[in-house]
């Protein structure tokens, strides 16, 4: 209770008194109680880190490159589309094939997978989700390309020990 | 002599084909969009819009039957459904005004709420300002029970539609089974998605702008490329109109949310717009989607699409990717469709903005919010800019 107060307080005056029911009370606190509503200041560096990025000379003119390979892994992606293309604005799903740098398929991988637009300061605005469908074949579900320009497609995968992220850019 | 004709032939012809050549390099030398400006164009173009199919409606088998939808008009339009007598759907959602609400109503623990035109509502996945609604059918059902629009409990509402329209709702989804109580849930449900049935049929027409693409970019439902062609072909859509979507696309950044056939990318933004009154609770999509997540006449839940597939994110795709708790959506509303945006005033989710002028000058001074951070990083627009920007949204 004594929390709630404060965050009634806490709020601007313009927004309070003789204005509010119970009802909008209660969501203010369940807004601010689950999450600040204030932005984060390391969010807001993060942001501006992401800003300074650069796109590669080339994802502007050609078709985006669908497979990469790093220290540990190699993976390769297609959407679940009719066309295999990517759609823009609507909620589909990617398969992605992962294997080992020797060409075995990646089996029980951990793969966590993030969709950021750098010259924003922001990314997807859903949470993708991965599950294994066949033994070193993920479908990541929730992929949502919402704004047309340049994006970057986040990969990270762990297996055991090895981990690291691999990275794809696409211009829409 | 054979020869000589031979040689004066070619030469002709090579005259001839490098006059083609010239013509070419001058009609793209005149070409007032870049390879990238058309691909934008072209993706904003009404003939982009998906044919709609029984598989876009999971959650709602009627959506596409005329039977349905021919009920759901008339639930549409009825004022007698609701406790006063006073309202229907069409109060808010006038078809004279683009099926836009002309004022702002009280929403509890939301505040004032503007009701958005319904044109092209068929195509999109989340519903009010906020998303608090995953579909169109779940939607029509929230402001039966609002106080200040139809008042009324489902019962009431359900027993009021049963007696006057009970026929043609059994025609449509069937008798309850004999010595089975009426379902009034599966019954408040099924009319939501009689209405939603209407509703989908509010498909958007081509617009000036429409018109204009086809001419600019040789556009046509079996693309046929065609030379592209000078604005005054379109006599409606001018100079201003032109510069303006020079900006829309360009500087003004208005593309990067407003894309699409609809102009709207089915995601919410946080743009710092001020408070809607004093009554104003801008949580916005932070708590809407929350509010999805447990509502009872969800994607997920038992009248909607669940029996599709085990795997939620095949039978609700959108409800399963939505990032519960997400400070991206602080303080953020939906990117609003902007076909007939000329004729859908006042502006903003609460209505905060009564002319398209006001509507630019707030995204070119882009003030930082009551709530969250805003996206948008001020532009500076010339005066005539401006204008253009507005001409251009008004032949959309």
């Amino acid at each position: 209770m004594i929390n709630l107060m404060i965050i009634v307080q806490a709020l601007p005056a313009r927004r309070q008194p003789g204005t509010s029911g119970w009802l909008r009370s209660l969501l203010i606190a369940a807004t601010v109680w689950t999450r600040p509503l204030a932005a984060d200041p390391s969010e807001q560096a993060y942001k501006m880190i992401l800003r300074n990025q650069k796109p590669s000379s080339e994802v502007a003119s050609s078709k985006p490159k669908r497979a990469a390979s790093g220290r540990f892994f190699q993976a390769q992606w297609t959407p679940e589309a009719p066309d295999q293309e990517v759609p823009m604005r609507s909620v589909h799903s990617w398969s992605l094939g992962i294997k080992t740098l020797a060409s075995k398929d990646l089996k029980g991988a951990r793969v966590e997978v993030k969709g950021l637009m750098p010259q924003h300061g922001h990314g997807f605005a859903t949470e993708p989700q991965v599950v294994e469908v066949h033994p070193g074949l993920y479908r990541i579900q929730g992929m949502q390309f919402h704004m047309p320009g340049w994006w970057v497609v986040r990969v990270e995968i762990t297996k055991g020990e090895e981990t690291e992220t691999l990275e794809f850019e696409l211009w829409l | 002599m054979a020869l000589k004709t031979s040689v004066i032939l070619a030469a002709c012809f090579s005259l001839v084909l490098g006059f083609d050549q010239l013509h070419a390099q001058a009609r793209q030398s005149h070409d007032p969009w870049s390879p990238r400006e058309r691909a934008l164009l072209r993706d904003l173009w009404v003939g982009n819009l998906p044919v709609l199919k029984a598989a876009s409606f999971l959650s709602n088998p009627y959506a596409l039957r005329a039977d349905a939808a021919a009920l759901g008009k008339d639930l549409f339009f009825d004022k007698s459904l609701s406790r006063d007598g006073n309202i229907a759907c069409a109060e808010c959602h006038d078809p004279a005004h683009a099926f836009a609400g002309h004022d702002t109503f009280l929403v509890a623990g939301q505040g004032q709420r503007k009701a958005p035109t319904l044109i092209g509502v068929a195509w999109q996945s989340w519903f009010f300002w906020d998303g608090r609604k995953d579909s169109l059918w779940s939607q029509a059902l929230a402001p039966i029970e609002n106080p200040a629009e139809f008042n009324l409990s489902r019962g009431d509402w359900v027993k009021r539609v049963m007696a006057k329209y009970g026929t043609r709702y059994q025609a449509i989804f069937g008798r309850a089974e004999p010595n089975r109580r009426p379902n009034i849930e599966e019954e408040f449900a099924n009319l939501g998605k009689a209405i939603a049935a209407f509703e989908t049929t509010l498909a958007p027409a081509p617009s000036e702008f429409d018109r204009f693409l086809e001419h600019q970019l040789g556009l046509t439902k079996n693309p046929k490329p065609s030379p592209a062609e000078s604005p005054e072909e379109s006599p409606a859509f001018g100079e201003c109109e032109s510069a303006g979507l020079k900006i829309f696309i360009g500087k003004g950044r208005c593309v990067e949310c407003h894309n699409g056939p609809r102009f709207e990318n089915g995601s919410f933004h946080n743009t710092g717009v001020p408070l809607a009154g004093d009554k104003d609770f801008p949580g916005g999509r932070y708590l809407g989607l929350i509010q999805a997540m447990q509502d009872p006449f969800n994607c997920a839940g038992i009248y909607g699409a669940r029996a599709a597939s085990k795997r939620l994110s095949d039978s609700c795709p959108d409800l399963a990717a939505a990032p519960v708790r997400s400070t991206l959506f602080s303080g953020a509303f939906k990117t609003p469709t902007l076909r007939n945006v000329g004729k859908t005033a006042p502006y903003m989710h609460g209505g905060q903005f009564q002319t398209l002028e006001q509507v630019v000058q707030h995204y070119a001074k882009a003030p930082s919010g009551p709530i969250g951070s805003t996206e948008l990083l001020p532009i500076e627009f010339t005066e005539e800019e401006g204008k253009s920007l507005v001409c251009f949204l008004k032949k959309i």
